[in-house]
């Protein structure tokens, strides 16, 4: 009797496992997408070259920099560069002149949530100025809804930063029944 | 008559040589003389000038420290490429090597598990400087009591720190050559400013909404915060307090996955695998690649320097996530 007691709790455990390796195999693992809903809002972008510092007491003529690009070869920035989602809407080789914005009058694929600009400059400098700063708006419509200045440092041209702004959907009209 | 003149020749030319000769002896003698004080000189300017040693911790340290100190310094590190700091046991030869040192450098807050590397120094009663100091931490939920990550490196800025506290440690122990670290280091601060422009610039290609990086440990906790992403880890702060974890904890960060739709994991170079494989088995999800985290590369792989190790990590988040 106990010999076949134990067959039949060994085949029951067996069984059990069994039954759930293949239950486990069964299930599908769940596929996961990301989905975005882009604005439908007008979006634009403003630049501005906002000031030249005064040059500093000590300048670091005496500091041994290399050039820009020696080993980020991908870091060779144009004057002016925008890139949004990774790609360049903007790209100039000109100086900016202070003060006279550049404007990029629609930004397209916002989308609903979070969304970043990358801002990327290489300024020549006069030979006695240490540093300069590039403004930076998002507007919605006529509003600014993100701003942010950037600088370079001293002894290096290269300014760059994000900025990052966040779409909204559109308000839902209220239907009023009067 | 003829004799006698012939006598006072020979004579003569007797002196001449005699004195020919003692001049030739006292100019040997100076000039053996002369050498002989010479020769402490030249033997000085062959013998070579003993190098200062500092002793890291890790991997990251080393690097920093070579930039600025050049072949100036001899450089080690405790940790060799690949190896965890959290998990590391000191063994003898970790002491003899800090008993040469001149000056030790320790990451700090606890990334060396149990504080090893602060022991080893104050063991072989060395001067230890920590490379964290003057960071504003990232402060994690701890078991007992809130932790500061230890992973500061990851955020180039914070980088920089490390750089400029190393700085200010090697110039107070060899203050003579206190200039050429100081113009080293400058140059060094341009490059990590690029490479951070860099990082920028590759990000912007992963919509801020997919920008979540979920590797086997909370080390990019400052990575993330930089650059916009959301950080997930089933393990916390340090490998060394878990092996393995809890059933529903495991789920929780399933879960998570499937909610925020991550395309890829990542698995660490230091670290074993195992979790991350099952969790992608049981997400259906891929292993995006390997990304280093608390050591970096072997000689002669990219991962060899600071900025490679950068480089390469962000160009495999960024190729899998965008």
């Amino acid at each position: 009797m106990r010999p076949f007691l134990t067959l039949a709790i060994a085949g029951l455990l067996l069984g059990g496992v069994f039954a759930y390796t293949r239950f486990a195999a069964s299930i599908q693992p769940v596929a996961t997408t990301y989905q975005t809903e882009l604005a439908t809002e007008p979006y634009s972008v403003e630049i501005r070259r906002t000031f030249i510092a005064a040059p500093l007491q000590d300048p670091v003529g005496s500091i041994d920099v290399r050039p820009e690009t020696e080993s980020l070869s991908q870091t060779s920035v144009a004057a002016l560069q925008v890139h949004f989602k990774g790609v360049p809407i903007l790209h100039r080789s000109d100086e900016i002149q202070q003060v006279e914005p550049i404007v990029i009058p629609l930004l397209e694929g916002v989308e609903i949530g979070d969304n970043e600009l990358f801002i990327s400059a290489n300024q020549k400098l006069p030979n006695d100025v240490t540093f300069a700063a590039l403004q930076v708006r998002v507007l919605q419509g006529a509003v600014t809804i993100a701003e942010s200045t950037f600088t370079s440092v001293r002894g290096s041209p290269l300014i760059y930063g994000v900025l990052v702004f966040s779409a909204t959907p559109p308000p839902e009209h209220d239907v009023h029944t009067h | 008559m003829a004799t006698n003149v012939r006598k006072a020749l020979s004579m003569n030319s007797i002196r001449r040589i005699t004195s020919r000769v003692l001049f030739a002896v006292r100019l040997c003698a100076v000039g053996y003389w002369a050498l002989l004080c010479d020769l402490p000189v030249v033997a000085a300017q062959n013998t070579p000038v003993a190098k200062k040693v500092v002793v890291c911790s890790t991997t990251q340290i080393a690097d920093f420290t070579r930039q600025i100190v050049g072949d100036r310094w001899e450089v080690i590190s405790v940790l060799a490429p690949g190896e965890d700091p959290h998990t590391y046991e000191v063994g003898n030869d970790d002491l003899l090597t800090v008993k040469r040192a001149d000056l030790c450098l320790e990451n700090g807050w606890n990334l060396e598990g149990h504080g090893w590397m602060n022991n080893l120094a104050h063991s072989a009663g060395k001067p230890i400087a920590t490379c964290v100091r003057n960071i504003r931490p990232l402060v994690l939920p701890g078991q007992e009591s809130p932790v500061n990550d230890p992973h500061a490196w990851f955020n180039t800025t914070n980088a920089a720190i490390y750089v400029q506290n190393i700085l200010t440690a090697v110039s107070q122990t060899d203050p003579e050559h206190a200039a050429e670290y100081q113009s080293n280091c400058a140059r060094y601060l341009l490059e990590l400013r690029r490479l951070d422009c860099w990082i920028m610039e590759q990000v912007n290609m992963i919509p801020r909404g997919r920008r979540v990086l979920v590797t086997h440990h909370d080390a990019f906790g400052y990575f993330s915060a930089a650059y916009g992403f959301r950080a997930i880890s089933p393990v916390g702060w340090t490998t060394g307090e878990l092996t393995d974890v809890a059933v529903d904890q495991r789920q929780q960060i399933i879960n998570q996955i499937r909610s925020l739709g991550v395309k890829s994991i990542f698995v660490e170079t230091s670290i074993n695998r195992e979790l991350l494989d099952g969790i992608a088995r049981d997400t259906g999800i891929s292993i995006g690649g390997e990304l280093y985290s608390d050591a970096m590369g072997a000689a002669g792989t990219p991962g060899e320097t600071y900025l490679g190790m950068m480089q390469e990590n962000v160009k495999t988040i960024v190729k899998h996530l965008k």
